[in-house]
């Protein structure tokens, strides 16, 4: 069966869209070619009709209903809405500006609690933020306002230890919920810096220098949960 | 001779329209200026199409008196914000419209909570009275003789129970008379939307009707 689209709905191209043709004939809104066709159409078909005339019924009906007015005291009702309107201000039904723009206010309020929140928790749940506060917590005590760096004693010894030992070291650091995460990070470098490195590593000796981890950046990180660490 | 041409009462129609609509935008642009007496001519003119769609689409009298009173003091108090000072009657039909909605979802959650309470209590005279007004039984018509008030309130229990777009556009377009165009800007949707509307909704209602008409 064929079917169109008539306001975004489909229509069967047959019975249904001469119902529809029929139902805008009754209500005298088809233009002068289509109301032809639909004429020519009640004048030979029986079923187009017999929808005529059950449409018309309906119309009808619903024109003798339009007719009967609602019962409406309609001088009391004049001296009501004059006592109204005399109390009104025209323009009173703006609304503040504070209502008009709450909606943008709230949703850039929302934004700004949900980047602050990420960022917190990035920082405190150790991201990118973490390698650069572990090089503090090399350097000297970390400083942050919240958090606490334990460093292992016995990876600053090694951090301080012998010339080019130190490939990784790990933090250990209390969460709220009272278990420590650590974070191992590993400063070994890559594949293709340690043929250089080495090379590096035995001029240092040949020449005293005491050799120092260049960066902790080098590395991957890992990180494991050490439950029930903290008492 | 003196036989007058259809074309010439056409024409006469559409001078007195094109007469109507410069005095209704004369009455209009006096009102945005804060002329309270020209507002009050124009609620004149429209208070009974007001009444009329606001009374198919709450079923009863108290009601809509109380509402198209609302829906005028918020055209005044809003006027400003009309834009096409010559769409004032769409643009208050609108606001008829939208206040009935409202009122109808805030009726419909009244009675829901309404009649959790009566059936969870004793079933006293209150709950039959709900009952009554949901079958549609206290619908006031004082102006209609009996057989037809039924006919009415059956027509009003049908309208109730078709969809909100059909029952629009049915109640302004097929029972009000308001033009397409404004039922379809007041219905934010196309002119055909609004045909195709209508026409479901009609038969729908004879269906809902059967036996009656």
């Amino acid at each position: 069966m064929k079917w169109e689209k008539v306001a975004g709905m489909s229509v069967k191209s047959d019975t249904q869209h001469l119902e529809f043709l029929i139902s805008q004939y009754v209500d005298g809104t088809l233009d002068v070619n289509t109301r032809k066709t639909v004429e020519q159409e009640l004048v030979r078909n029986r079923d187009a009709r017999e929808i005529y005339r059950q449409q018309q019924e309906v119309q009808d009906v619903l024109d003798d209903y339009g007719n009967r007015l609602p019962w409406i005291n309609w001088d009391e009702f004049d001296k009501t809405l004059a006592t109204k309107l005399e109390n009104e201000t025209m323009g009173s039904g703006e609304r503040a500006w504070w209502v008009r723009w709450g909606k943008s206010m709230s949703v850039a309020a929302a934004l700004l609690i949900a980047v602050g929140v990420g960022y917190s928790w990035r920082a405190w749940s150790g991201g990118e933020g973490t390698q650069e506060q572990v090089n503090m917590a090399v350097g000297g005590p970390a400083n942050g306002p919240s958090k606490t760096f334990s460093i292992n004693e016995d990876v600053v010894a090694r951090g301080a230890g012998g010339v080019g030992s130190l490939s990784e070291f790990s933090v250990e650091m209390p969460t709220r919920s009272g278990s420590v995460v650590r974070n191992r990070v590993d400063i070994s470098p890559p594949p293709e810096m340690a043929a250089k490195l080495a090379l590096d590593d035995i001029i240092k000796i040949g020449t005293g220098v005491q050799a120092q981890p260049s960066s902790v950046t080098a590395g991957a990180e890992r990180r494991e949960t050490l439950v029930d660490l903290v008492p | 001779m003196n036989q007058r041409l259809p074309s010439d009462d056409a024409q006469q129609a559409e001078v007195k329209q094109a007469m109507a609509a410069a005095q209704e935008l004369t009455l209009v642009l006096a009102a945005k200026a804060g002329d309270r007496g020209a507002f009050g001519q124009l609620a004149q003119l429209y208070k009974r199409q007001c009444a009329a769609v606001a009374l198919r689409l709450l079923g009863n009298t108290h009601d809509t008196a109380e509402l198209v009173q609302e829906a005028l003091i918020k055209a005044y108090r809003c006027l400003h914000q009309l834009q096409q000072s010559e769409r004032f009657g769409p643009w208050l039909m609108r606001i008829v419209t939208n206040l009935a909605l409202n009122f109808r979802r805030g009726r419909a959650r009244r009675q829901a909570i309404s009649l959790e309470q009566s059936s969870a209590g004793a079933d006293g005279e209150g709950g039959e009275d709900l009952r009554s007004t949901i079958a549609g039984r206290d619908l006031d018509r004082p102006e209609v003789p009996m057989a037809s008030a039924d006919l009415g309130s059956s027509i009003q229990r049908a309208l109730d129970a078709l969809p909100e777009k059909q029952r629009l556009a049915l109640v302004m377009f097929a029972i009000e008379k308001m033009p397409q165009k404004d039922v379809a800007d007041i219905l934010n949707c196309s002119v055909e939307a609004v045909k195709w509307h209508v026409f479901t909704a009609r038969k729908k209602l004879r269906e809902l009707l059967d036996g009656q008409i």
